[in-house]
């Protein structure tokens, strides 16, 4: 099934809630491991979500303007002797659009019957 | 620390579906794979988590993601066209190109001038000391020419070229060897940031693993010359390549002006 344009998939919709969680709790910008970490937490699952998968998503979401991302300085990295980070971050549009997913959610969620009013 | 063979799958696996994109495209993607690796092998390593265990995740998350990567591959980022891959041979890197042609194909006149003997003694003397004087020129004019972008690597690569052609001009044989070494540090680095294409990187180092067993088998034989003239032949050739492909100028992201 083709999903409507520009509408998040259940995937997009977990990560912007990941990225959001780790925002309330002060991480503002998370690279992709992290929010692979935070997903996992999120669904209880055993395994992170695979490279191709994420990191689709993650470009998705970007191109779409739901996430904006920064690459750290590579000084930072070389110091610490790993490879140089991107650091991803919700913007407001991003914000809206999941707020816009859940509420669907939650419409799609109702009873067909209880949205039809008696007459 | 990671650099186990699964690992080294999924990278290969990276550089494989990001052939062709443009350079800054294909190092984002490879870049970021290589920052996930290496933090699930320290949260590995933090948490004593088997190899066994962690090599299984790895190639899970490696095949489920096979599809995506395709489908990112195809749809968002389609191989570049020609305006695209147009490269841009500033100046800089044409004479760094010649240079690199120069000092390699240099040397194979050697058998033409002395016909295999010791005579004539200036062919001895002149060819190699030009030939390791553009060797020199060239490293150093890539390390300089893209020093903005250049690491370690490359800058301790160019060190060892410049201590390699002391050697030569010093007749000291054995530290000839730093020249081949630095030189592959070098390209490593310069394929690293776009500047040579990884094949050709890899493909100078292989030259450089034939090359330094044979200097060494002749060092310690004086008589066995088989694979040192293999290797060196390689060698030679793997610069000339290189100098071609500097010469046709390197993609416009990496170049710079000169």
């Amino acid at each position: 099934m083709r999903r409507k344009e520009g509408a998040l998939v259940p995937l997009e919709v977990s990560i912007l809630e990941a990225a959001l969680e780790l925002r309330q709790r002060g991480i503002g910008e998370a690279h992709g491991f992290l929010l692979a970490k935070e997903l996992r937490g999120g669904t209880h699952a055993r395994r992170l979500t695979a490279y191709g998968t994420l990191y689709k998503a993650l470009d998705r979401l970007e191109r779409a303007g739901h996430l904006a991302s920064r690459w750290e300085d590579p000084q930072l990295a070389a110091d610490q002797g790993r490879p140089r980070r991107r650091f991803y971050r919700v913007t407001l549009t991003g914000e809206a659009a999941l707020a816009e997913a859940i509420a669907a959610e939650r419409e799609d969620a109702l009873p067909r019957s209880a949205a039809v009013q008696p007459s | 620390m990671n650099g186990s063979p699964v690992a080294a799958v999924v990278r290969g696996w990276v550089d494989l579906y990001t052939r062709g994109l443009p350079a800054d495209a294909r190092a984002a993607r490879r870049d970021e794979i290589d920052d996930d690796l290496w933090c699930e092998h320290a949260e590995a390593a933090a948490t004593d988590r088997s190899a066994r265990s962690l090599d299984a995740d790895l190639a899970l998350r490696l095949i489920l993601g096979i599809p995506s990567d395709l489908s990112w591959r195809l749809t968002h980022h389609r191989a570049p066209d020609r305006t695209i891959l147009e490269k841009r041979a500033s100046r800089g890197t044409r004479i760094l190109g010649l240079l690199a042609i120069v000092a390699a194909s240099s040397l194979f006149t050697l058998p033409i001038l002395t016909g295999g003997t010791s005579e004539p003694v200036w062919a001895w003397v002149l060819v190699p000391i030009g030939s390791a004087i553009a060797f020199l020129a060239a490293a150093f004019g890539l390390a300089l020419q893209f020093g903005d972008r250049i690491g370690r690597l490359g800058a301790f690569g160019a060190i060892l070229v410049a201590l390699g052609f002391a050697a030569i001009i010093g007749a000291y044989v054995a530290g000839l060897a730093l020249l081949p070494v630095g030189s592959a540090m070098l390209m490593g680095d310069l394929a690293r940031i776009g500047v040579i294409s990884r094949r050709a990187a890899i493909a100078h180092l292989a030259t450089v693993g034939i090359l330094l067993p044979g200097l060494a088998v002749v060092l310690i034989t004086q008589t066995d010359f088989a694979i040192a003239v293999v290797g060196a032949v390689s060698y030679l050739l793997s610069w000339i390549a290189i100098g071609v492909s500097l010469f046709r100028g390197v993609p416009k992201a990496q170049a710079t002006t000169g």
